[in-house]
């Protein structure tokens, strides 16, 4: 079993585990559209490198990038697929029935390809990089302007950072409670549908009378340590953009428009 | 022939992986019908591992579990008629209420046998009248009953099922002393009117003291003493030293003896402790009449 | 000086089922009439069986509840004061009974800063008072351990961390031992004692361990709402009697020599440890053997 706490947190301190964790967000999130922007293998190439280049950053084992990527290998497959098939400009390569394979559907098939693996693969090297707690916080910080149009951010970060704490307690829990109602016989393994149904009802019932304790528990807790929700609260920590934020800012801006650049140098092979 | 026998019983939590642990290791006990054993030991010490081995929730890494001489795992498709046979209480078990009464909740156990509903009845209210709940609180909501209360009904579930063996893990954890000594009072009662074989986990080294016959005490995942409770108890240093509280009246006793006064052997209760120190004292009083 | 006092404080919980037509609700209290005051630098046990009403009086020291009548005052200011109400919750912060319950972050230490969080301190002075309250209880190496991995004795550490991050000048823990075993009993406890001891921290501790009662120096008994004993361990272990009618125990050294006195051994009243035990008997066995 997973532990969701940590989710997939690889904890380290390399040069993408220091930064903040909101200049990565968003630097993420901005690798991953640009690696749409290419229309040229040197571009690809180019966004390729840069994902190598960030990997080597971060110190994590490469198998660890691999293994985010293998469970996509199924939905890259199927959409080269069908981009080979249903692409038919180009020179013929090979033509059987109404099957054709042309230069241009391999071409499209492997760009398609790559972009995913690498959006993928920028993505996990996020959650790799940072903890649930530190996302949470980091999305709290980012959405705050929203204030403004009315959305209360604080209490939605607040609602996840319970949930992730609570996660781990209840599965705990409600495999206490699957044990004790075996113990008195409870059969969860048999039967129809229904009646399958019907024995989960000693699990659940008590699983969310315990929720309720724990919830109502939990409110007291946070009164008596004088929560008043995100008015005038402070945090430990401070989320501070220092130097090499803003350097990796400016790299990620220029990657972008470079390979914005390289679409007029070079001619679209797509 | 023992009632609960095991074999080299041994558990490992996560195998294969790096967080594997031993939780039992090698473990032979046998257990006697009749038998009231009390077992203590740390948190971690392999208690609850155990004790969820002897009604096969557990199935064991290597080893065996016997119950009247044959092996529970012989068929696992059976492994549900070991549980109506080894009956577990689990600890904080009011947390696993879900009837909408206390009845419905007691004849859970009772109905899942396959009983018809007479036999169930029967069952319910005797279990009931074990743990001191009135008729009328039998149609209440399990949720609208005091804490101990919950923990009685919970108690009841599964000595309803009758079972040959009776579990219990921790009965009295977070019970005030009234509570704890009705409960424990009751569960005395249960075992000497059946003469069944009653297990009772506990961190309560005065508990086990009061109530059980034998104690078979847990150190590390392996039994470090299993043996009558006056002469585990007597072994008061050892206990101390793998880290278990004795009760005082024997902190008293061991103590009385190492300055060379001749108070026999340790008392783990006051009861027993007033037993041997009045003739000691009393003729002293005596000689100043 | 008194840092809580309750002043004929009563309670009655809200209950429309049991009021009659007028509105009234002629139940039982569950505070009838209290007046206790708690000095600054006090340890005290507050002794009870369930439903005795002391965790109910237990809220009110810190404006959980509010007085149906009476008033308490928590470093003179009213707890029914609106405006006093967080105030008066960083000077008496409180511990909970379940140490799973309490635990708001998935990290030790973010949970130890959410109440300076809540009080809008600056943030270099958080770390500050992080740091020093995890090394206080013994928890820094765990710092960034997720909550749910530490044991019922650490996660309560964790929790008075949490409090004593508010630099509050009185806990109340509400029976903050039921659910641990003896090793973290003794953690939790070993903890409160020092606190108390070296940073003069006033400590109300809700029990029904008759052996933590021992360890303060001043145990309040509660019965039906009222305060049935209020004395040093000592006078009021020597009650042992009326403890037992209402339900408690007392410590095992105590009913040892009680039970014998009965038998006409002159033994002391308020023996409390066995310590104290060893050295009574030892002195009465050393004349009998002298006389034989």
């Amino acid at each position: 079993m997973i532990d969701i706490t940590l989710g997939q947190y690889f904890p380290g301190n390399s040069f993408l585990h220091r930064m903040d964790p909101r200049v990565k967000m968003v630097l993420i999130f901005l690798y991953i559209f640009s690696v749409f922007i290419p229309q040229n293998w040197v571009g690809l190439g180019l966004a390729v490198a840069f994902l190598v280049f960030v990997i080597i950053l971060s110190r994590l084992p490469v198998k660890l990038i691999f293994k985010s990527i293998k469970p996509i290998i199924p939905l890259v497959l199927i959409t080269s697929a069908l981009n080979i098939f249903y692409i038919s400009d180009g020179t013929t390569l090979f033509k059987w029935g109404f099957i054709q394979i042309t230069t241009k559907g391999i071409t499209t098939a492997s760009f398609i390809a790559i972009r995913i693996i690498c959006l993928i693969a920028g993505s996990s090297l996020l959650t790799y990089t940072t903890s649930p707690t530190t996302l949470t916080d980091a999305l709290e910080r980012l959405l705050s302007p929203l204030k403004v149009v009315k959305l209360n951010v604080h209490e939605l970060a607040m609602m996840m950072t319970i949930a992730l704490r609570f996660i781990p307690t209840l599965i705990e829990e409600t495999d206490k409670i699957m044990s004790a109602q075996k113990a008195r016989g409870a059969d969860l393994e048999s039967g129809g549908l229904m009646q399958r149904i019907r024995a989960l009802i000693p699990i659940i019932v008590p699983l969310f009378v315990s929720s309720f304790r724990r919830a109502f528990d939990l409110a007291t807790a946070m009164e008596c340590r004088c929560y008043r929700g995100g008015e005038r609260r402070t945090r430990m920590k401070q989320m501070k953009m220092r130097v090499p934020d803003y350097i990796s800012i400016v790299v990620v801006l220029a990657f972008a428009a470079g390979l914005l650049g390289l679409n007029f140098i070079f001619k679209s092979v797509l | 022939m023992p009632i609960i026998e095991t074999q080299g019983l041994s558990y490992t939590y996560s195998p294969g992986t790096p967080y594997k642990k031993d939780a039992i290791k090698g473990i032979s006990i046998k257990i006697e019908k009749g038998d009231f054993v009390g077992i203590i030991g740390h948190t971690g010490s392999g208690k609850s591992t155990l004790v969820q081995h002897l009604n096969g929730l557990l199935r064991p890494t290597s080893g065996k579990v016997l119950l009247n001489g044959r092996d529970i795992w012989e068929n696992p498709k059976k492994i549900r008629e070991v549980r109506f046979k080894v009956g577990l209480v689990f600890q904080y078990p009011e947390h696993q209420l879900f009837e909408e009464t206390a009845y419905k909740d007691i004849a859970f156990g009772p109905s899942n046998m396959g009983l018809d509903g007479d036999e169930i009845d029967k069952r319910v209210r005797t279990a009931a009248r074990f743990v001191g709940l009135k008729d009328e609180l039998l149609e209440k909501s399990p949720f609208e009953l005091s804490g101990g209360e919950k923990r009685r009904v919970a108690i009841a579930g599964v000595m309803a099922m009758q079972p040959e063996v009776l579990i219990l893990d921790e009965p009295t954890a977070g019970l005030d002393p009234k509570g704890r000594d009705m409960i424990l009072g009751q569960i005395a009662e249960y075992q000497k009117e059946n003469g069944a074989t009653v297990i009772l986990v506990s961190h309560s080294m005065e508990d086990i003291a009061r109530t059980t016959k034998k104690v078979l005490v847990m150190n590390k995942g392996s039994v470090a003493m299993f043996d009558e409770t006056q002469i585990v108890f007597s072994r008061a240093e050892e206990l101390q030293s793998i880290g278990l509280s004795v009760p005082a009246v024997t902190r008293i006793f061991m103590q009385l003896r190492g300055m060379g006064y001749n108070v026999g052997d340790n008392a783990y209760t006051v009861k027993q402790a007033v037993e041997r120190l009045l003739p000691l004292l009393k003729r002293e009083v005596g000689n100043n009449d | 000086m008194a840092i809580i006092s309750a002043e004929k404080v009563k309670f009655y919980y809200e209950n429309y089922e049991n009021s009659d037509n007028q509105g009234n609700t002629p139940q039982k209290p569950v505070l009838d009439s209290i007046d206790l005051e708690i000095k600054k630098g006090e340890f005290v046990a507050v002794l009870g069986h369930n439903g005795s009403g002391k965790s109910t009086l237990a809220k009110h020291f810190n404006a959980m509840l509010l007085p149906s009548g009476g008033r308490v005052l928590v470093g003179g200011r009213n707890t029914a004061d609106e405006n006093e109400i967080y105030e008066i919750r960083r000077m008496v912060g409180m511990v909970l009974q379940n140490p799973d319950n309490q635990i708001v972050s998935t990290i030790v230490e973010e949970d130890v800063a959410f109440g300076p969080e809540n009080l809008g301190v600056e943030p270099g002075e958080i770390r500050r008072r992080v740091d020093e309250a995890l090394k206080t209880v013994g928890m820094y190496d765990y710092r960034l351990h997720a909550p749910h991995k530490l044991s019922g004795g650490q996660k309560q550490r964790v929790a008075i961390a949490g409090i004593l991050a508010m630099r509050p000048e009185c806990i109340v823990l509400d029976e903050p031992t039921a659910m641990l075993d003896p090793k973290g009993r003794k953690e939790v406890l070993d903890t409160i004692s020092r606190l108390n001891r070296e940073q003069g921290i006033t400590i109300v501790l809700i029990t029904h361990y008759m052996d933590e009662a021992a360890a303060a120096d001043r145990v309040v008994v509660m019965e039906s709402g009222r305060i049935l004993l209020d004395g040093t361990p000592r006078e009021v272990f020597s009650h042992v009697d009326k403890l037992r009618q209402v339900g408690l125990d007392v410590p095992q050294p105590t009913e040892l020599c009680y039970e014998l006195r009965k038998h006409g051994i002159p033994l002391p009243e308020g023996v409390l440890t066995a310590e104290e035990c060893v050295a009574a008997l030892s002195m009465l066995l050393e004349e009998t053997y002298a006389d034989n």
